[in-house]
């Protein structure tokens, strides 16, 4: 399985939102300017940039010296894969969290379909 | 020593068959999910003090009634070990016992923090993440995401989550069924349950009773809510909602495995009209018997205890 998180840092975090909120690609001294709060060191968000990369999270072009970077996938989906991967941490964690419905194999779902075919909708009251 | 023998024999009838018995009185008495995660937490917990009365019984065949602590005992140990045949193996066997009780209290320490920890950066996200919402009257977690999903997260601040997904795919009824479900998690606290029946199976390994009550109990908390949401809300929607929610996994089918209670057997279960259990009385009988049963193996091991307690010799040991 690739790495795509939910394992990223806050820093990964705030700079993937810049990216999102610019909307635009960005080269790393613009990022770094729309950091807010503290301003880490350019070769930091440098570093964060290419782990996003190495991680699948944005992808790089180059013009003239110049990398710019934009996010592969969008906040929804980043979204998503924290609050999926809340559910889908290892062992003893689980015991924490009590699902509706568990993951279930494709087949399964089917026979499921199968068997609700009979039973009639209620109304909304 | 015969009432020693007495309790051992029940403690490990109890270890082997209680997983026998528990069935057997379920399926005679017709009980109910509450009633059988009832008697599932009272076995677990009466293993755990019958072992505990056999261990201190022969912490007080080694020591004696005066317990210097824990060097002393180490001390008597190594004594009784150079002493005699019968000397070496209760010394042998209390020190398994001993290395069993620190094994315990390493996994329940170890768990208790990696749930605190996992419980924080969960709240931490859904409080970035998510948006408080009122469905039904009752505040959720709303998460956005397309892909259908509700569950609660006990203790402070936390509650019922559910997803975007979840809110498309569902009627107004169906989400009433799903958080009726989800509440009586909450309300009958049934993550302390299935904690506590995974904690002893993670703690002591291989022991038949803790094994299949690692099995049953998350199987039972389902069927309880279930019960629940299907006498508030209705059965059929309920089932419509498990039908809606219910999305083929990304992951591989060895991960699968691992997730509590399977939700075609929870279909099956609710179409089932027998599901309802025997009558009152029926289930009042089979319930108290089971637990009788379960409550004689702690009290032989308790009074045995007392005995050999009560009749060893002071101990025998200077530091």
């Amino acid at each position: 399985m690739e790495d795509t998180g939910p394992g990223l840092g806050p820093l990964e975090a705030s700079v993937l939102d810049v990216l999102w909120d610019a909307g635009e690609e960005m080269s790393v001294r613009r990022v770094v300017d729309a950091l807010p709060g503290r301003t880490p060191a350019y070769t930091t968000i440098s570093t964060v940039l290419e782990n996003l990369r190495r991680k699948g999270w944005v992808d790089r072009r180059r013009t003239g010296r110049v990398w710019f970077y934009r996010p592969l996938r969008d906040r929804a989906s980043y979204a998503a894969r924290r609050m999926h991967g809340a559910l889908t941490d290892s062992g003893d964690s689980r015991a924490a969290l009590l699902r509706f419905v568990g993951d279930m194999s494709p087949e399964d779902v089917d026979v499921l379909r199968t068997l609700l075919a009979d039973v009639p909708k209620e109304a909304d009251s | 020593m015969t009432a020693v023998a007495v309790a051992l024999a029940a403690a490990l009838l109890l270890t082997v068959a209680g997983p026998a018995l528990l069935g057997r009185a379920a399926h005679a008495g017709g009980l109910r999910p509450g009633a059988m995660l009832g008697l599932w937490t009272l076995a677990t917990a009466t293993w755990l003090l019958t072992w505990g009365a056999m261990l201190a019984m022969l912490v007080a065949e080694v020591m004696g009634p005066g317990i210097k602590g824990f060097v002393t005992a180490c001390v008597t140990l190594i004594q009784a070990m150079r002493g005699n045949g019968a000397g070496t193996a209760i010394a042998v066997l209390a020190l398994l016992t001993a290395a069993a009780l620190a094994r315990f209290g390493w996994v329940v320490l170890r768990r208790s923090r990696d749930t605190a920890r996992w419980r924080r950066d969960h709240h931490r996200r859904l409080t970035a993440r998510a948006r408080r919402r009122t469905l039904a009257g009752r505040p959720v977690w709303l998460v956005d995401t397309d892909r259908p999903d509700a569950y609660c997260v006990p203790g402070r601040g936390a509650g019922v989550v559910v997803t975007r997904g979840a809110l498309d795919a569902l009627s107004a009824k169906e989400m009433r069924a799903v958080l009726a479900h989800e509440q009586a998690h909450l309300r009958g606290r049934h993550h302390l349950l299935v904690s506590w029946a995974r904690l002893l199976n993670a703690a002591f390994p291989g022991v038949p009773l803790l094994r299949a009550a690692a099995r049953e109990v998350p199987v039972l908390v389902e069927w309880a809510a279930d019960d629940h949401a299907a006498r508030s809300v209705g059965a059929a929607s309920l089932l419509h909602a498990l039908g809606a929610m219910a999305v083929p996994a990304e992951r591989s089918p060895e991960a699968l495995a691992a997730s509590g209670a399977c939700t075609l057997q929870r279909a099956r279960r609710l179409l089932d009209p027998s599901r309802a259990g025997g009558d009152l009385r029926r289930r009042a009988v089979a319930a108290g018997a089971a637990a009788v049963l379960l409550l004689a193996p702690p009290a032989l091991a308790l009074g045995s205890a007392a005995i050999t307690v009560a009749t060893s010799p002071p101990c025998a040991c200077t530091l």
